[in-house]
């Protein structure tokens, strides 16, 4: 059994709360009530009234409105867990949508974005922003693009499996045949691979947590906090998911035949990319300081898993790098910590080949350290929100900051 | 955009040039250079010379011949391992061999050349008469009898396996026991050894005097997938163990001259796919085995060789190719070792048609012995055709590993890549050699390459393993798949007895030679087994000591019969006097 099952985490609930499959765990967690440590029972309840009634029952007569205050800290320690992660994930989530650009704003952008490359020839870095938002602009005028964006502001565009794409600075467009051999290719991983396969359906976390050692005892907020960060991410990917509506791969042909129940959503962006990029990112801004070669890796073997189960095309694992990129400084800036996840540009052009060889491919800035020693996080400013800055100051507790 | 540049190398240089210079050939930085190993076809005598860093370059692109010493001039010359070279040859040192007859009423010497032999198995007793092991220079080490005797002693806890592991590494630093810097362990105290299972089974159907002689393979020769370094050594192996019999043979005698003996030598370790010869499928190496076989016998020494027919048709390996009709070859992800196709065909270089899993295509033109394929500015592999015998000419396809943790590393694509003569002539083609399991990081995996034609099946329509090619099969092929060593020595395939019916089939697994038919000899996997130790149906899989301790493995194969065989025919009255 994995760890994070065993430790009651859930973490495991909130992958399969992005899969749409149970909802009703999170409900019942909440009326899971405890009583004094036990579980809760009509007989021990009728036992506690029995001996309740044999008590004074007299009120003092200095009643006030007034509970003794407790820490910011402690009242976030005492919530269960899900409202915990609901308030966790409201603030670090707090402005984010997902909204199908405006065609005539996105043709305009791009005119804005070409004319600044021609002014600047042999600039590579606009050359490819032009390029991309030409792309952008195409995509939007057939709902085939999205844009993730902040207080209004666009973080990233997201774009299906089947939409022009850049590479290699050149527009590229899919061949869906292509696109599929890409996933059969793969098929013959996915005995070495069913193990972490089927785990991964459920529990992203053990496997992060290759790279640090925290259990639910020892390191409960740090879990909770990464728990919201995979909700946080996991609201824009449902989003995301619903307005590209890209067709699973066994909807385009039964060849691919999945060894995993493949979702009833749609595919692009993954949930388990996005999720594990983001955690993986939130790890080496929290832990680390700095870029983790093992948790990118970790993450991206997560990511191509799904593709090796036949659920996922390699772009939808893109994609999910990516959104993961754009919303790494967004919650870093809420935690009040440096981010360490590379930029969206970079996961655009640098970094797009699927699983360890799309880590072991982008530049040496991007592959990140390799073996690092956890010396905790930087921190650059006092979190905003409360609820924030207190799960902040427990976790430099945990961490032993 | 897919491209074939043209190289201009200065003849057809060594052998295994593809897929052993492959690194040079895609211009990568391979770190060290290759050795230049030559062989004379006539003596058997090698010599290595170490080449340069930019000798092979050089020799790819400007026609500047590979250096190598005067002695070397006529050899038959293929690539040796990467790193320093040198050291002595196999000296032929052969004790004297009195007229005495051979005793009919003695078991033979057994001879087994493998890799990871713990002769210090508690089962074996002293079985074990001497051990030893060759290096990738072809010098050849013989552990001391009074250190080996001491081993034997030791062998029955976990601490003298453990000390025995040290000293093999040790003294056999090229083997299987020795770790190297950075590298897993290959001969885990907890895991499966070849070496050991095959002394296992030859003891198991030995007569009760019969001796072994143990002779550890070099782990660069394992590795290697060109097979070019294997059939290098294969000749100085077979006669290092040979001497290493007739040397304890001759202490055994005092030290004066030794009777004629017989030996059988079991070479288990296959040549997967090739290196093909010619017309007949057979190799010059292999012709070199039967001459020193001869030359043992010309001075009294009868030896004869027992190898597995191979494994290779689950493998699917081997198919023809009838012109204009492309072949498809499969290249999985993470693959982190080159893949090479060995095309055998009459003429000279043929127009070759290659199509990348993107669907992009290119020609070889006809006539270009050598150059290396660009896909998308990256190159990705390389195309040469060297003369046979005969007319008959071998090209060789080379593609790059498919996975890499170094960022500037080639790689090819994996998936479905297409390959066919487009103007003929009709041809053979194999996989070659791509045993995998030696690999340093096992994380960074050698993964088998095949060939596919969409037609064929590993079951028939009964969905029974299917035996042989049916008679409106496509391309690929069963017949051909067999080793190409397995030919002219004595060749073992597996059968399975049907409990039913109590009628021995041929195992699914068993290659057929060229012209379809089975192995010479066929055995039960079963023979000789205890009831826990038997396998069961056709895949079954039969319990073997696989290391320094009691503990058994399951494992099949056509190398545990050949195993079997050996241990026999250790038995049998001798052929020849």
């Amino acid at each position: 059994m994995p760890f994070s099952q065993t430790q009651q985490t859930q973490q495991t609930q909130q992958t399969q709360q992005t899969q749409q499959t149970q909802q009703t765990q999170q409900t019942q967690q909440t009326q899971s009530l405890s009583h004094a440590g036990q579980g809760s029972s009509a007989q021990l309840s009728l036992a506690l009234d029995a001996v309740a009634l044999t008590l004074p029952g007299r009120l003092p007569g200095n009643l006030t409105a007034d509970a003794p205050a407790v820490s910011a800290e402690t009242a976030l320690k005492r919530l269960v867990p899900l409202h915990r992660n609901i308030l966790l994930t409201d603030a670090l989530a707090s402005g984010l949508e997902v909204v199908y650009p405006d065609h005539q704003k996105a043709v305009a952008e791009a005119q804005t974005a070409r004319a600044e490359a021609d002014a600047d020839p042999g600039n590579a870095e606009k050359e490819r922003l032009a390029l991309r938002m030409d792309v952008r602009a195409q995509a939007a005028a057939n709902s085939e693009c999205v844009d993730v964006v902040l207080d209004g502001q666009r973080l990233c565009t997201l774009t299906t499996p089947f939409t022009s794409t850049v590479s290699n600075g050149a527009v590229v467009t899919p061949d869906p045949a292509q696109v599929i051999s890409r996933i059969m290719d793969r098929r013959w991983l996915r005995s070495e691979r069913m193990a972490e396969i089927v785990t991964q359906q459920t529990d992203i976390l053990s496997f992060l947590a290759l790279a640090y050692p925290m259990t639910r005892d020892t390191h409960s907020m740090l879990m909770d906090m990464l728990d919201a960060i995979l909700s946080a991410a996991g609201r824009v990917v449902v989003k995301a998911k619903h307005m590209l509506s890209a067709p699973r791969p066994i909807e385009l042909t039964s060849a691919v035949a999945p060894v995993i129940r493949t979702p009833a959503h749609a595919a692009c962006p993954s949930g388990h990319a996005s999720e594990a990029f983001s955690q993986a990112f939130a790890m080496e801004a929290l832990l680390f300081g700095a870029p983790s070669q093992e948790l990118r890796l970790i993450a991206a073997r997560i990511e191509e898993n799904r593709v090796v189960s036949g659920v996922h095309y390699e772009h939808d694992g893109h994609m999910g790098r990516v959104l993961a990129a754009a919303l790494a400084p967004v919650f870093a800036a809420r935690l009040g910590i440096a981010p360490q996840a590379p930029s969206v540009a970079d996961v655009e052009d640098l970094w797009q080949a699927s699983g360890e060889e799309g880590v072991y491919l982008a530049p040496d800035a991007m592959r990140g350290g390799e073996g690092l020693t956890p010396v905790g996080f930087a921190p650059v400013a006092v979190p905003a929100d409360p609820t924030l800055a207190a799960a902040m100051t427990l976790i430099a507790s945990e961490i032993g900051q | 955009m897919f491209e074939f540049v043209p190289l201009n190398p200065a003849g057809d240089g060594p052998a295994n040039l593809l897929p052993a210079a492959l690194p040079e050939v895609l211009e990568e930085t391979p770190g060290q250079p290759p050795s230049l190993v030559g062989q004379d076809s006539a003596t058997g005598a090698r010599v290595s010379h170490p080449l340069g860093a930019e000798d092979m370059g050089a020799f790819l692109t400007t026609g500047t011949p590979l250096p190598h010493p005067e002695g070397m001039a006529g050899m038959e010359l293929h690539l040796g391992p990467r790193g320093p070279a040198g050291g002595a040859d196999v000296q032929d040192d052969l004790p004297q061999v009195s007229d005495t007859p051979a005793d009919p009423d003695l078991p033979a010497q057994i001879g087994i050349i493998d890799a990871g032999m713990a002769f210090w198995n508690p089962s074996f007793g002293q079985r074990f008469a001497t051990a030893g092991g060759i290096d990738t220079a072809g010098t050849r080490h013989v552990i001391a009898a009074n250190v080996m005797a001491q081993m034997q002693t030791d062998g029955d806890t976990r601490a003298g396996d453990r000390r025995n592991r040290a000293i093999m590494a040790d003294q056999l630093p090229d083997s299987v026991f020795a770790t190297r810097p950075g590298e897993r362990q290959l001969f885990p105290a907890h895991g499966l050894a070849h070496g050991t299972a095959m002394a296992d089974l030859v003891l198991a159907n030995a007569p009760a005097q019969a001796r072994l002689h143990a002779l550890e393979l070099p782990v660069p020769v394992l590795r290697d997938l060109t097979g070019g370094q294997m059939r290098g050594i294969i000749d100085a192996a077979l006669r290092a163990v040979v001497l290493q019999a007739a040397e304890h043979l001759r202490d055994a005698a005092g030290g004066g001259p030794i009777p004629r003996f017989r030996m059988v030598v079991l070479i288990a370790f296959g040549f997967l796919g090739g290196p093909h010869g010619g017309p007949a499928g057979r190799p010059k190496f292999v012709d070199r085995l039967k001459q020193t076989q001869r030359a043992f016998a010309a001075r009294g020494i009868d030896v004869e060789l027992v190898m597995p027919v191979g494994n290779h048709r689950q493998a699917r390996a081997h198919a023809r190719l009838p012109v204009d009709t492309d072949i498809s070859w499969r290249l999985l992800p993470h693959d982190h070792t080159p893949n090479t196709l060995e095309i055998l065909h009459e003429g000279a270089a043929p127009a070759v048609r290659i199509t990348a899993p993107n669907g992009m295509q290119v020609t070889r033109p006809a006539g270009a012995l050598l150059g290396k394929l660009v896909l998308d500015g990256q190159p990705v592999g390389a195309v040469a055709s060297t003369p046979l015998s005969n007319g008959w000419s071998r090209t060789r396809i080379s593609l790059t590993r498919t996975a890499s943790r170094n960022a500037t590393d080639r790689r090819a694509p994996f998936g479905r890549w297409h390959v066919g003569l487009p103007d003929g002539p009709e041809a053979q083609v194999w996989v070659l050699r791509d045993e995998t399991g030696f690999e340093a990081d096992p994380a960074a995996p050698a993964r088998g390459s095949w060939l596919d034609d969409g037609v064929y099946r590993d079951r028939d329509a009964t969905g029974l393993p299917a035996l042989n090619d049916p008679a409106n099969a496509g391309l690929v092929r069963r017949a051909g798949s067999a080793s190409v060593m397995a030919d002219p020595f004595a060749s073992v395939g597996t059968v399975w007895t049907d409990p039913a019916t109590g009628a021995a089939q041929p195992a699914p697994y068993s290659a057929l030679h060229f012209d379809g038919t089975e192995a010479a000899v066929q055995i039960d996997l079963a023979e000789g087994a205890s009831r826990s130790s038997r396998p069961i149906g056709p895949f079954g899989q039969r319990a073997v000591l696989g290391n320094g301790s009691e503990r058994r493995f399951r494992v099949a194969g056509t190398s545990l019969a050949a195993a079997i065989e050996a241990g026999r025919r250790a038995a049998a009255v001798p052929q020849v006097a």
